[in-house]
């Protein structure tokens, strides 16, 4: 509802563009009556009746069920069918309309679906019949329908694929969409072809995991999520990329995917006052990323929060040698068989120390504990939560200033993932001198840094185009002078973006932690 | 806007179930040159919203013992007697057509069912199963025994993925987002069609050795409807543009539930599934109208009932025009597991929780019974001595066999769309390779359609021009109000004059959007103008049929009247004049299933 509720007219900014005749697409306002029941697609259809009829768009069903009319609405993509006008405008009555993005537009809100449907294609969608077909149907059990995860009710919307940020530099990714397909047929016992499905797949190595298309499925599906599912079967057939089956194996025998020795895992922290947690009582134990217990640039945050919390008077242990990697990353890539390993193994350490508190260094750790540790015994929270409850409490006291502009890119296994976007914040927003401005893509609309899913370990089959670098530009355009982030995984990458694009003269890549050292 | 002309040996137009199933076939019966034209996207298609089942008498499910006829359903135990016939779905789908069904068709339709279902579910169909793996099936109204075989409240949308994707399995060329304009007959021999491509507008001559299609229904043609804006009888009017016949056109099925005012379907499987259907006093009216089948009677019937409810002051809502579905009794898991979609729906356009509300319904407009007459192996017929139109296929609710006669049965259609459509694949397949020709074009075959398109593009007429949309909005409301669910000869004589006016109008309508690219304003106009074409007919064949059976009714000629109308409606276009009727002979077998007076 706009804000003072007698404010009956809606204001629709649409993108226009016909390419024949305009330079570059352009935004025009047109107005409708804001009545309650009235969708998006009833009100681009009362203008194009009444008003304009030159304004193009799909539709046909209008009930969500034909996948016609994906637009980006506000940001998102989604059916203009089924959203209401009354929920998606502003105080103002405005409601930004656009074409799906990162595919090239035909006409106004019509796009070019063409690199979808061959990515469709490509996968072979159809499932292959047996030569010898029983007299009646397959028999195949309630159990196994569920197991499909209603990957069959995919309507082929297109609001995954053009939400994907693989697919915004790289139309040669598989898409959400036609690894949800893949997933349908490999998971059908009556497909008798399996391997027609997974040969042309492997750019499905590509997916960062970020679940964008998971955030903006209208049917509430989980494209993104069979990622892991697929990358098991070639993981199985040993068909993984060279650097992937690196990590694996050195977090197989390392207990850490980058191949360094689990003997220096807390060297990071020496001197530091940081306590055994399997031995002695304390506040919190705290799990720290691999990454940053290894990587010179990421370990600062994690210096930062042992600093930060012996100020705020938490005594924070750690699991000391029992600390291992958490898998998340191994079970993304689809070692199922070391993830449950890790699992099981991990499990029994964590739940062995006398604290019911565990804070992560990563949403990484933070996101496999909450949702695929079914047995750990702790209360897990990343430390973006712990922290921005300490500072609420008084706990944690500023005496200094960060007089800088700051913008915050949101870690999607923090953000998208786990729906944590304004603890982050509230830490920002309490440390004094702090400017905090928001890229146009922020929270759930956040655009992945690149990191997740492996990545880290795999550079991909787009040529040249960086995820990373695309948002470091999009973080210098808002005027920032600091991007801060709170995931080891999205330091590095931006670090490493902001260094290979020189930009480093404009922006510096903090951790949330390190900002709140430097004003304590 | 050039004119190229394309080539192939088959063209199929429509995507939905009924036209890929005909391309698939006939490709895997080894013919290569097919070209399925659809103006949506193949997925896009209609059959894809179709919820609550397909109908086969596979017996997998029957009534527990001893809970009567609305009680639970459970899977039949091997060697078990079984529930369901051939003979019973022919018989209920007979009774369900008001004996206007074809019954040598009706036969057909309910012995492929069986083969059918199996076949999709070998080709990957997800259905819903029984605990012992089979597809489960449920009740449908007009259906004597759980016969609806279903996939949740997603069947159409299941089937026609299934078929879809075997249509590209077998190397099935699609032009997506093409919109066909002309069909091109000359001596009764079909040559090929006129088509614009949407992206560039530019008009293209495609022709063929064999036409089919598959275009789908005509609900469009009224203002609540349950129909997708793609369903505007795009087919139907060109064939009859081209000099095919039309049959059983004034026989146009309102659903009972579709939502209140929108028209969206809320699947009959909600009624299936043990949902009541209750007035303003709280009362499930049904009894005094069917007091057998109850809200499981057939649709026409319950939309009757539904409509005299509301006439006569007991309906819901700020205007009384409404009814409520009740399956608040129904509980969470039921609901969740077998109408995911309906719920959703209700949640999405009227924030409702069907688990806890009712909701507001209304009859609306959703199936075209009649159409482009055919036999059953799809071949388009001429006239009513049934001499065929060579070349010519047409299978699914563009078609009329006549499966459903003057009412369908619920989940008949996407029953007939299948066997008719895997039929005329068989047939067109045969065709071919019998040594079918390529016959020659007339000249200039895109012409007329140059012409429409210019036409409504005509930038001359200043203020006087109309609007399309306005005379479409015209026309809905005028086909609602005179030849809906009850009519009568001055309602049906008034629509005739105004549906003549509103044509007489359009030919000053004028698009706004005079660009070449992608021009849906110019697509919208061209299909109003179909359902200028074809309301025509429908009024026709209503006005003159002066009696009442299955979903047409009419107020001053109620009763049956088998002695003079137990026949199909065929008209002929003629000129710029009113259609020329004439009738045919329902195939009847005396013996098994003459005619009986129809009670639920």
């Amino acid at each position: 509802m706009s804000g003072n509720g007698h404010n009956k007219t809606a204001t629709l900014r649409i993108e226009r563009f016909n390419p024949d005749v305009d330079e570059k697409p352009a935004f025009e306002e047109l107005q409708v009556e804001l009545v309650p029941g009235k969708t998006i697609l009833d009100a681009l259809l009362e203008i194009k009746e009444e008003q304009d009829g030159s304004l193009t768009f799909r539709r046909s069903c209008r009930h969500g069920i034909c996948g016609s009319c994906t637009m980006n609405i506000n940001g998102t993509n989604m059916l203009a069918c089924e959203s209401a006008l009354t929920d998606h405008v502003n105080e103002d009555g405005l409601v930004t309309v656009r074409p799906l993005p990162s595919v090239p537009v035909i006409k106004d809100l019509v796009t070019d679906r063409s690199s979808f449907w061959e990515q469709y294609q490509r996968i072979k969608p159809w499932l292959v019949p047996a030569e010898e077909v029983p007299e009646k149907e397959f028999r195949i059990s309630p159990d196994e329908v569920n197991s499909l995860n209603n990957a069959e009710r995919c309507i082929m919307c297109g609001a995954c694929y053009s939400a994907c940020p693989v697919i915004s530099i790289d139309k040669g990714f598989v898409g959400p969409h036609a690894m949800l397909k893949a997933f349908l047929r490999v998971s059908d016992s009556r497909d008798k072809d399996h391997d027609v499905h997974m040969t042309d797949i492997e750019t499905l190595w590509d997916c960062t995991t970020c679940y964008m298309c998971v955030e903006q499925c209208p049917k509430e599906l989980s494209p993104g999520k069979v990622a892991s599912t697929l990358r098991s079967l070639l993981v199985e057939e040993g068909k993984v990329p060279r650097t992937l089956g690196v990590a694996l194996t050195s977090t197989f025998r390392n207990k850490n995917p980058f191949e360094m020795a689990h003997a220096d895992r807390l060297a990071w922290a020496e001197g530091l006052p940081l306590q055994d947690g399997k031995t002695n009582p304390v506040d919190a134990l705290y799990f720290v990323c691999c990454l940053a217990c290894y990587d010179p640039r990421a370990q600062k945050l994690a210096q930062a929060m042992v600093t930060s919390m012996d100020a705020a008077g938490v005594n924070l242990g750690t699991l000391g040698s029992e600390e291992v990697c958490c898998g998340s990353e191994m079970q993304r890539i689809g070692e199922m068989g070391l993830f449950e390993v890790m699992v099981e193994e991990l499990t029994e350490s964590l739940n062995k120390p006398q604290t019911q508190q565990i804070v992560t260094a990563s949403p990484h750790c933070f996101n496999v504990f909450s949702n695929h540790y079914p047995d750990l015994n702790l209360n897990a929270e990343h430390y973006t939560q712990y922290v921005a409850r300490l500072i609420a409490d008084g706990k944690i006291e500023f005496k200094g200033e960060v007089n800088k502009r700051v913008t915050y890119h949101d870690p999607c296994y923090l953000g998208i993932q786990n729906d944590i976007f304004d603890e982050p914040r509230s830490i920002l927003q309490s440390i004094p001198g702090i400017e905090l401005v928001e890229m146009e893509r922020s929270r759930k609309q956040s655009l992945c840094c690149g990191g997740g899913g492996g990545r880290m370990w795999f550079e991909g089959h787009a040529s040249g185009a960086h995820l990373s670098h695309e948002r470091v530009r999009e973080a210098v355009s808002t005027g920032a002078q600091i991007l801060a982030t709170a995931c080891p995984f999205c330091l590095n990458m931006l670090d490493d973006a902001v260094k290979t694009l020189a930009l480093d003269d404009q922006i510096e890549v903090k951790d949330i932690m390190e900002l709140v050292v430097e004003a304590s | 806007m050039s004119t190229e002309t394309i080539t192939h040996d088959v063209i199929i137009v429509g995507a939905g179930l009924a036209g890929t199933w005909a391309a698939m076939t006939a490709s895997r019966e080894g013919v290569k040159n097919i070209g399925v034209i659809s103006k949506i996207h193949p997925l896009r298609s209609h059959s894809g919203a179709a919820q609550g089942g397909i109908a086969a008498a596979i017996n997998n499910m029957r009534p527990v013992a001893g809970t009567g006829p609305r009680g639970p359903l459970e899977q039949i135990p091997a060697g078990d007697p079984t529930v369901d016939s051939l003979e019973l779905h022919v018989f209920d789908t007979i009774k369900g057509s008001d004996w206007l069904g074809d019954q040598d068709a009706i036969e057909i339709l309910a012995s492929d069912a069986i083969d059918i279902v199996y076949e999709y579910e070998h080709m990957g169909c997800v259905f819903s199963r029984t605990p012992d793996g089979r597809i489960a099936q449920r009740r449908f109204g007009g259906h004597s025994v759980p016969r609806a075989c279903y996939a949740a409240d997603w069947t159409g949308h299941m089937l026609l993925q299934t078929i879809h994707e075997q249509a590209l399995r077998h190397g099935v060329h699609f032009y997506s987002e093409w919109y066909v304009l002309d069909l091109i007959i000359e001596d009764n021999i079909c040559r090929g069609v006129v088509a614009m491509d949407v992206l560039t507008g530019e008009i293209h001559t495609l022709r063929a050795k064999a036409v089919m299609f598959g275009t789908g229904g005509y609900g469009r043609a009224y203002k609540v409807t349950t129909n997708a804006h793609a369903n505007t009888g795009d087919g139907v009017a060109m064939a009859y543009n081209a000099g095919v016949p039309l049959m059983d056109m004034e026989f146009v099925q309102f659903h009972p539930t579709g939502l209140y005012r929108l028209g969206i379907l809320m699947t009959e499987a909600c009624r299936g599934e043990g949902g009541y259907l209750t007035n303003n006093k709280g009362e499930r009216f049904m009894e005094n109208y069917a007091p057998e089948k109850m809200e499981l009677a057939p649709r026409d019937l319950v939309s009757r009932s539904e409509q005299i409810e509301i006439n006569e002051g007991r309906g819901i809502g700020s205007d009384g025009q409404g009814i409520y579905l009740d399956m608040t009794h129904l509980g969470r898991e039921k609901i969740e597991g077998r109408l995911p979609q309906v719920q959703e729906i209700a949640h999405n356009f009227m924030g409702l929780d069907i688990v806890e509300n009712p909701v507001p319904i209304q009859p609306t407009a959703h199936y075209s019974m009649g159409g482009i007459p055919t036999d059953s192996h799809g071949q388009a017929i001429a006239d009513a001595e049934g001499n065929p139109v060579v070349g010519f296929y047409a299978a699914g609710e563009c078609a009329c066999v006549s499966v459903h006669g003057a009412n369908r049965l619920g989940t008949n259609s996407l029953l007939e769309a299948s066997v008719f459509g895997r039929r005329s694949g068989y047939a067109i397949a045969e065709f071919i390779k019998g040594g079918a020709e390529l016959h020659p074009l007339p000249v200039d075959p895109g012409k007329h359609s140059r012409q429409r398109v210019e036409r409504l593009m005509d930038d001359s007429l200043g203020d006087e021009r109309e609007s399309t949309a306005e005379i479409g909005r015209e026309l809905k409301e005028m086909m609602t109000h005179g030849c809906g669910i009850f009519r009568d000869e001055d309602g049906l004589q008034n629509a005739l004059n105004e549906v003549q006016q509103l044509q007489e109008r359009f030919k000053n309508a004028r698009v706004m959007d005079k660009s070449q690219r992608f021009n849906t304003d110019m697509q919208n106009a061209l299909e109003t103008e179909n359902l200028l074409t074809f309301s025509e007919v429908i009024i026709s064949g209503a006005l003159a049929r002066t009696e009442s059976r299955g979903a047409h009714s009419r107020t001053d000629f109620p009763k049956r009247d088998d002695d003079s109308w137990l026949k199909h409606t065929i008209a002929h276009k003629n000129g710029d004049q009113l259609p020329i009727l004439s009738y045919k002979d329902v195939n009847i077998d005396w013996e098994k299933n003459p005619p009986q007076e129809r009670k639920y």
